[in-house]
């Protein structure tokens, strides 16, 4: 112990005094020199030979203070420095294959980090949720109408049913519940402000472990009546309340919209505290959580809300599965009808416990596994660029290596040189990395951001990329992904030198013959070859991956989703609560006139919920001729009804199949007339035309019938990937008019008949001046009007495909890098074989042989070794690619231009790296060439 | 070439235990040392400074011996070692094992079969 602390104390004084050490050395060597000269002196030599003798005695002064050095550690760390600066030196030196080095080593390990970092927090890491992997849900399933569709499911009780399921579970030791209304008003100086907020239990906060970043999160103690509190989110504080630090205490009027009208009423409530960004739950962009007190109309509710529950310690999953069966079954019996009548798959229960991850990502689990391959082949594809750049670099060093060791250099200090030199690439190729992947995950981010406006947020939240905003540089990933590299540097890189090194078998001490002459590296070669043909193979399965997901996204883009995007306006009105339906009824009606009215406008309409929203609401059972009601329930050919004005189609851009188009004379009062669109004639009437067919929309047989007056081409309603579903359009005053014969609910009238209250602008201005002019306009008709999400449809378009445009760009980043590491490969493989034969490449010259034919060998033997790597990787995008099916849209994963494009891109990619050493290769002259020998 | 036989016939590690006997006499400078050596071992053994600067060096590292700078009798500065506390016990150990190492390695070499 104490030798080992003394061993330290002196490695470290002669790591930090190396001038004292020296001169302290040098100074017993003259002393002994002296003492030497002085003794044989004494033994009667004269002065001179004295000296001699003592020069003799202390032999190479250099020798011995190498080898006082080699004492003790401080000279390895010495040495390791010297080492290092050599190989900085060294790579200085040869600026382009440092630099491409680097760059490749960068790109590789950037581009590496960044997508295993979104990977790692999207599907690895746990929610940021105290012992989030403990969270569940009770998810409920039913049969499907069609055989092969997927089970239903549902995951929202209402909150008498969590009431008794508290009471009557042990598994799960906290359930919580939330309902997120989509709209919420608060009054602000101009017009109202729209929020997104969640009304919740109590309980949520503590169960989720989430403490507030400014004064408190809610807790029992508001539940009490009256308590009047709510929470905001650090986004909402800082738009709306300009961050001011005292927040806490204000109060904040809200009030809750649509079919959730109610929950809050608009009395004030006080601000308690603000939750950290990174709270989300139960969704990213929510703006206020307000608690469901004891007096809230959600308990007495019909509507349901989504529940959360955590798992008691020491349950398993399996055991809160059965309690959920025998709890699920009591609570909510078997109905005889409906899809909980149909007998569920076998093996299927009906109530099951997942994890909210599974949840949350179960939907983009596929594409990210494809990202967090792809992104793994392009790592590889970066070792094997490098290590065929090493390998070259080491076997045309070997003379240099050779000569070294002939001057006396020692083997282990050779080798530890080139491996100091190889570390120095990879630190540079990390910080590289590093670099690369900052800006990569800031791109990603941008890239996967929507820029979705208001209600539109909430109804595309499962198609957005999820968990993204928490995503940052992973460093374990950086050093993972820097390690590998390096690792493969360093097999590749050091194997050829340690070769070099070996002492050869050639008998005697003839220099010429410990100087390898060029063109002993065969074997290396061959390797090397390999190497390359690896990577155009990897790199090939990218671009066809990349090209495929091209295809799909420009067949997306390109489809005519049957309505014209273009000088299209839309946004969707707010209505004060309290207005009821026959007001809104005029609104929209003065409304459409006003809008069309304007200068410049060619058409307006008005529709329940617009293109790209999502929202889709049905009426009752409809049946077609030849089919009953049974079969019709819960089949996905059921019609949706959707609400609109007389000239809503016409404003979007449709077409007319047959018959005639709604007209203003539709309304309340005139005859019920619908149009359908050409999925439903061809689902529900066999293709023929039912113009003039008198139907029951909701199979009420005992209510007067509907006209069919026409039918339009199909139009995507839905995602712009989600082929057209059959569809009813009836004017929306005689929806309304439909449900008060049925005797329904208000609020269920006002839903089907107005929605979200969306209108369409069509006009050739320009959207800038269009909007503002609209605003004033909604404005003039009725002050308490609020507008939301008022885009240009292109806008929304664009927005809509975010992930797809996501996963394309991405893919296409990592085959584009690839293939152009790739074509480095092949350039490098060829330039050094092209320096190996100059000389032979001179004799050919000499010989006669025409340039274009030298051209024409190098071409070949690089456009062989393309060949063979693309032959390889066209198989293995066959293998592969499948996985992607669930990424494509109109695309076979065989789709053969996909196959064809990309290999002749890449193709051409490889002509190009080819060209360059297939010309160096005829500018050889013959005279220096033989004399390079 | 005879001089570099001798040398490299000195076990390894012995040269430690050689030096640590000669200071053990007196204190001796770095020539002195080497010196004494040879005439102890009657010229068997002539170490040249190569050898003997790194030996001081462990040995100063490890705390057996100590250096000083001293004028010798010539008038001039060199550096005289001592054996420490430590370097004296070291010696006895080492000067004990190598007794029994070497009369083990005798009887082993005189063996014969009738001796088993």
């Amino acid at each position: 112990m104490i030798r080992a602390l003394r061993r330290l104390a002196d490695g470290l004084h002669r790591l930090l005094r190396p001038g004292q050490v020296a001169r302290e050395l040098d100074d017993e060597l003259a002393a002994f020199a002296d003492a030497a000269a002085e003794h044989h002196r004494q033994a009667g030599l004269s002065p001179a030979d004295a000296r001699r003798q003592a020069h003799l005695a202390v032999g190479s002064a250099s020798a011995v203070r190498d080898h006082v050095r080699d004492v003790g550690w401080a000279s390895m760390v010495d040495d390791v420095v010297r080492d290092v600066a050599y190989g900085g030196r060294s790579l200085r030196r040869q600026p382009g294959f440092t630099v491409a080095a680097v760059l490749t080593l960068g790109l590789g390990i950037g581009l590496a980090t960044a997508v295993f970092s979104v990977v790692n927090t999207v599907l690895v890491q746990p929610l940021p949720y105290a012992d989030a992997r403990r969270l569940v849900r009770v998810v409920e399933r039913a049969a499907p109408a069609a055989p092969d569709a997927p089970l239903l499911r549902r995951v929202s009780m209402r909150w008498p049913e969590l009431v008794d399921w508290r009471a009557r579970s042990t598994t799960l030791s906290a359930l919580a519940f939330s309902v997120a209304p989509p709209i919420s008003l608060m009054p602000a100086d101009d017009g109202a402000i729209r929020l997104s907020g969640a009304l919740v239990s109590t309980n949520l906060f503590s169960m989720l472990g989430a403490n507030a970043a400014i004064g408190r999160a809610l807790d029992a103690r508001d539940e009490v009546a009256g308590a009047d509190v709510v929470v905001l989110s650090t986004s909402a504080w800082q738009r709306y309340f300009g961050g001011r630090a005292d927040i806490v205490g204000q109060r904040v009027s809200l009030k809750t919209m649509g079919p959730e009208a109610g929950f809050l009423d608009g009395r004030p409530l006080t601000v308690i505290g603000v939750m950290p960004a990174s709270f989300d739950y139960p969704e990213p962009y929510v703006d206020y959580w307000a608690p469901i007190a004891s007096d809230s109309p959600i308990r007495i509710w019909p509507g349901s809300g989504t529940v959360i529950g955590r798992l008691a310690d020491g349950v398993t999953v399996a055991a809160a599965t059965d309690e959920a069966n025998a709890i699920g079954d009591a609570l909510r019996p078997r109905s005889s009808t409906g899809p909980l009548a149909r007998p569920l798959p076998p093996g299927a229960r009906r109530f099951d416990v997942e994890g909210i991850e599974e949840q949350l990502l179960s939907a983009s689990r596929p594409a990210f596994r494809a990202l967090a391959l792809a992104v793994g082949v392009l790592l590889l594809i970066t070792c094997a660029n490098i290590a065929g750049m090493l390998l070259a670099r080491g076997a045309s060093r070997q003379r240099e290596i050779a000569v070294r060791l002939a001057l006396g250099a020692g083997r282990s200090r050779v080798v530890r040189q080139l491996f100091a030199e190889t570390l120095v690439l990879a630190v540079a190729g990390g910080l590289c990395g590093a670099v690369v992947a900052t800006g990569a995950i800031r791109v990603l981010r941008v890239l996967a951001s929507t820029n979705a406006p208001g209600s539109f947020v909430i109804s595309w939240r499962t198609a957005m990329v999820p968990r993204l905003h928490e995503v940052s540089v992973d460093a374990t990933v950086l050093a993972l992904a820097a390690a590998l590299s390096i690792v493969a540097a360093i097999v590749a890189g050091l194997a050829p030198s340690i070769a070099a090194v070996r002492p050869r078998r050639t008998p005697g001490p003839d220099l010429g013959a410990t100087l390898p002459s060029r063109g002993t590296a065969a074997g290396h070669s061959r390797f090397h070859d390999l190497l390359v043909v690896a990577q155009v193979a990897m790199a090939t399965v990218l671009m066809v991956a990349a090209g495929l997901l091209a295809i799909s996204f420009g067949k997306l883009v390109r489809d005519d989703p049957g309505w014209d995007a273009s000088n299209l306006l839309s946004f969707y009105l707010v209505v004060p609560q309290d207005y009821g339906a026959d007001r809104k009824a005029q609104l929209v009606e003065r409304l459409v006139e006003d809008l069309h009215a304007l200068p410049g406008v060619t058409a307006a309409g008005f529709t329940y919920a617009g293109p790209l929203l999502g929202l889709v609401d049905q009426f009752g059972v409809f049946v077609p001729p030849g089919r009953t009601a049974d079969e019709m329930r819960g089949n996905p050919d059921n019609p949706q009804l959707r609400s609109v004005s007389h000239d809503y189609l016409q404003a979007l851009g449709g077409r007319l199949v047959s018959g005639r188009w709604l007209d203003a004379r539709d309304d309340a009062a005139a005859p019920p007339v619908l149009l359908m669109n050409r999925t439903a004639m061809q689902r529900l009437f066999g293709g023929r035309d039912p113009v003039g067919a008198l139907v029951h929309l909701d199979g009420r047989l005992d209510l007067p019938p509907q006209r069919v007056v026409g039918v339009v081409e199909d139009m995507r309603h839905g995602r712009l990937d989600e082929d057209p579903a059959p569809q009813m359009f009836v004017d929306y005053r005689q929806v309304l008019a439909l449900t008060r014969a049925r005797r329904l609910p208000p609020p269920a009238q006002e839903r089907l008949s107005f929605g979200f209250n969306a209108f369409f602008v069509r006009s050739p201005e320009s959207m800038a001046t269009l909007m503002p002019t609209v605003r004033r306009l909604v404005q003039r008709v009725d002050r308490n009007l609020g507008i939301d999400a008022m885009a240009p449809m292109t806008d929304l378009v664009s927005a809509s495909l975010t992930r797809q445009r996501f996963y394309a760009g991405v893919m296409a980043v990592f085959a584009l890098t690839a293939a152009t590491l790739s074509a480095v490969g092949i350039y490098g493989v060829l330039a050094y074989g092209v320096s190996r034969r100059t000389q032979e490449f001179g004799v050919r010259m000499a010989l006669g042989a025409e340039a274009a034919a030298i051209r024409r060998m190098v071409l070949r033997r690089g456009l062989a070794v393309f060949a063979v790597g693309a032959v390889a990787g066209l198989a293995g995008a066959v293998a592969v690619t499948r996985s992607l099916d669930s990424m494509l849209y109109h695309v076979a994963p065989l789709d053969p231009w996909a196959y064809l494009l990309t290999t002749a891109l890449f193709g051409a990619v490889a002509v190009v790296a080819c060209w360059a050493p297939a010309r160096r290769a005829t500018e050889v002259d013959p005279m220096a060439a033989l004399r390079c020998e | 070439m005879a001089k570099d036989t001798r040398e490299t016939a000195l076990v390894q590690g012995t040269l430690d235990l050689l030096i640590l006997q000669t200071l053990s006499l007196e204190p001796l400078h770095g020539y002195g040392i080497g010196l004494r050596l040879e005439q102890l071992s009657r010229g068997a053994f002539r170490v040249n400074a190569g050898s003997l600067f790194p030996a001081f060096r462990r040995l100063e590292r490890d705390g057996q011996i100590a250096g000083e700078w001293r004028r010798t009798e010539h008038g001039r500065q060199a550096k005289y070692y001592a054996l420490t506390a430590a370097g004296r016990r070291t010696l006895a150990k080492a000067t004990k094992d190598w007794a029994q190492q070497a009369k083990a390695i005798a009887l082993v070499l005189k063996a014969s079969l009738e001796s088993l």
